[in-house]
C-alpha cells in the first residue's frame, strides 16, 4: 500500500490557490509534479540506504556474428544493422579491420550503428564480431554502482574495478581490451550526457567474454520523475509507507513555496519547518534494516 | 410561481403610469423590453450561483480538436470526457500549440490523437453583425479512433436570452430562478424603465433606485461573477435575516 500520485498531488494543492488539484490549469498542476518531484528526490537522498539500493542481475551475452553490414571506408557509421539498446557501449569488430571498434550509439528505425572509430576496411558489405563486454540498461541507472559486481552464484570471484583502464585511449588499456576470456575487470566509460548523448554511462569489462556470463551489480538508483501522466494514470509513488505523512507530504508542500500556483497563507515558515523536520526525520531512521534499536552495547560497525 | 413575462411586462408599465396593458405604446412595450432583457442580461452575467450554470454534451468525433458551442456566454468548466473523467484547463493558445512538447515530454508541435487530458476555450469574435460571440472549445491531445464514442460534457453560462416585443404576447415564463424573481431581476427591470421617456414619475425614482442598489448588492453578495473571481477565494456569503 503506497499512495498514488494523484493522491500525493491532491494533498499538496490544497495549499494551491483553488485547494483542489482537479481545479487547477495544467501548468499548475505540472507545478504541484514538479513540488512532488523535488520532496521525492530529497527524501530518496535522506532515507537509508537500504530503501535506494538494490543488487540486480545482468547478462553479459556472448560474442555475437552478424552478416551483411553495409560499411564504409573511412566512415563512422554502419547501415543495415539493428541492434538493442543495451548492446551500446560493447566491442564490435569488423572483418577488413584489425581494430578493435566500440558502439556507440544505435538507430534501430533508420537500422544503423555509429562506431568510436573510423571503419578502416574497405567499403562494401562486411560481416562483424560484437562482444558483450559493456552493460547498459534502460530500466536501471548505472551511475552509482557499489562496491564491485561479481559473478552471479560464484561470490569468491568478484571483478575488480581498474581505474588504470577506465577510459579510451590510456597506455594500459590494448591488455584487456583486446583479448577474450573470462571478465576479470570492471570501469565505467561515461558517453557526454551534457553534450546531448545517451546513455550517460556504460559498465565495462575485460576482458570481453568468451561465453555468456551472468553478473550481479550493486545499484543505488534515484526515484523516477513523476509525470502528468502518471497523474492521469495515478501511478503508485514508491515510498515506503512511513515516510509518506510525516517526510514526503511535509517535503513537498514546502517545495511547492516556490512556484506561482502556492497559496500564501502567512505560514511559510512553519511550512518550511515542517519541511526540514521531515527530511531530519528521514535522515533519522538507522542505516541498516537489523540495527539495535538501542544505542548501549551496540556492536561496533553499527 | 416563477415570473412570466407578462407579470413583468405589467409590472414595468405600471411604473410608466399605465395600468392597462393595452393602451402601452409600441414606444413603452419596447422600453419594457428593454428593461427585461438588460435584467435578464445582468442577471445572467452575474455566475453560476444563480442557477446559470448548465452542462452542454458534445459529441466527439475522429481527430477533431476544436469545437464550436453555440450562444454560450462563457465556460465556467469543468469539462469532462465521458461525463466522468476531468480534462484539465490549459492557460493560453501556446500551450495547445506545444501541448505534447511542454507537457508530454515530445518534439511535436500539437499533440497526436489519444485521449483527451485538456482544453483550452477561445472566445473569438465572428461575423459583423448580431451576436458575434464564438466559443470554442479546443481539445488535446484530439480524440483516437479507439477512444470513441466519446462525449465531452461542459458546463457553461448560456448567453442571455433576448426578447422582442413580439414575445410579450406569448405569456413565456422567464428563465429565471423564483428566488431571485422579485428580489433581483423585478428591481434591476423596474430601475432601467425609468430610463424610458415615458418615464414620468419623480416620486417614486428614489423608492425604485434604492431598491436597485440593494438587489445589485444582493447579488454582489450571493454570487460572484466568475470571470472576476476565478482566484478560489470568494467573499463568504453574508445572507442576512
Amino acid at each position: 500500500m503506497s499512495i498514488s500520485t494523484v493522491q500525493l498531488a491532491a494533498r499538496v494543492a490544497r495549499r494551491s490557490r483553488t485547494g483542489d488539484v482537479t481545479r487547477l490549469s495544467m501548468s499548475e498542476q505540472e507545478d504541484v509534479i514538479a513540488a512532488c518531484n523535488g520532496a521525492l528526490q530529497r527524501l530518496f537522498n535522506a532515507l537509508p540506504a537500504y530503501f535506494k539500493e538494490q543488487t540486480q542481475g545482468f547478462l553479459l551475452p556472448a560474442p555475437q556474428i552478424i552478416q551483411g553490414i553495409g560499411a564504409i571506408q573511412y566512415g563512422v557509421t554502419l547501415t543495415g544493422i539493428v541492434l538493442a539498446a543495451n548492446q551500446i557501449g560493447q566491442t564490435i569488430v569488423l572483418d577488413g579491420d584489425q581494430g578493435w571498434n566500440q558502439i556507440m550509439a544505435i538507430d534501430p528505425i533508420a537500422q544503423t550503428v555509429s562506431l568510436l572509430n573510423p571503419f578502416m576496411g574497405p567499403t562494401g558489405t562486411t560481416s562483424a564480431t560484437i562482444y558483450g563486454n559493456a552493460l547498459y540498461s534502460t530500466d536501471y541507472p548505472f551511475d552509482r554502482i557499489i562496491g564491485n559486481p561479481i559473478f552471479a552464484n560464484a561470490a569468491l570471484t568478484p571483478l575488480m574495478r581498474t581505474d588504470m583502464i577506465r577510459a579510451n585511449g590510456n597506455d594500459a588499456s590494448w591488455i584487456f581490451q583486446q583479448s577474450v576470456g573470462q571478465p576479470q575487470a570492471w570501469w565505467t566509460q561515461v558517453f557526454g550526457e551534457s553534450q546531448g548523448k545517451t546513455p550517460l554511462v556504460v559498465l565495462r569489462f575485460a576482458p570481453a567474454p568468451d561465453q555468456a556470463y551472468a553478473v550481479n551489480v550493486r545499484l543505488a538508483f534515484w526515484p523516477r520523475l513523476l509525470t502528468l501522466t502518471d497523474l492521469q494514470s495515478a501511478r503508485p509513488v514508491f515510498v515506503p509507507d512511513q515516510f509518506i505523512h510525516p517526510s514526503l507530504i511535509p517535503m513537498a508542500i514546502q517545495e511547492f513555496m516556490q512556484y506561482p500556483s502556492f497559496l500564501s497563507r502567512k505560514d511559510e515558515k512553519q511550512v518550511d519547518q515542517k519541511g526540514k523536520e521531515g527530511e531530519k526525520w528521514a535522515k533519522d531512521q538507522l542505516g541498516q534494516i537489523g540495527v539495535p534499536n538501542n544505542r548501549i552495547y551496540t556492536p561496533v560497525g553499527y | 410561481m416563477p415570473l412570466t413575462l407578462a407579470a413583468a411586462q405589467s409590472d414595468l408599465l405600471s411604473k410608466l403610469g399605465i395600468e392597462d396593458v393595452s393602451v402601452a405604446t409600441d414606444l413603452m412595450q419596447q422600453d419594457v423590453i428593454i428593461a427585461i432583457n438588460g435584467a435578464m442580461q445582468t442577471l445572467q452575467s452575474a455566475g453560476e450561483d444563480y442557477f446559470t450554470r448548465q452542462k452542454l454534451l458534445l459529441t466527439l468525433g475522429v481527430g477533431t480538436s476544436v469545437y464550436s458551442i453555440a450562444g454560450v456566454q462563457a465556460v465556467l468548466g469543468p469539462v469532462r470526457l465521458n461525463d466522468s473523467i476531468p480534462l484539465r484547463a490549459l492557460e493560453s493558445r501556446g500551450e495547445i500549440d506545444q501541448f505534447d512538447r511542454i507537457f508530454l515530454g515530445g518534439t511535436d508541435y500539437g499533440s497526436i490523437a489519444g485521449t483527451p487530458m485538456a482544453y483550452w476555450v477561445e472566445y473569438l469574435r465572428q461575423g459583423s453583425a448580431g451576436n458575434i460571440q464564438q466559443v470554442n472549445i479546443w481539445l488535446a491531445p484530439p480524440t483516437a479512433a479507439s477512444v470513441l464514442p466519446a462525449t465531452l460534457a461542459v458546463e457553461v453560462v448560456d448567453a442571455a436570452t433576448s426578447y422582442s416585443a413580439a414575445d410579450l404576447a406569448t405569456n413565456a415564463l422567464l428563465p429565471i430562478s423564483q428566488n431571485y424573481g422579485e428580489s433581483i431581476f423585478l428591481p434591476i427591470a423596474r430601475y432601467l424603465i425609468t430610463r424610458s421617456s415615458q418615464f414620468s414619475r419623480p416620486d417614486i425614482l428614489a423608492g425604485l433606485t434604492a431598491d436597485y442598489q440593494s438587489a445589485m448588492q444582493r447579488l454582489g453578495l450571493f454570487g460572484g461573477f466568475p470571470n472576476v473571481d476565478q482566484s478560489g477565494t470568494k467573499p463568504p456569503r453574508k445572507v442576512q435575516a
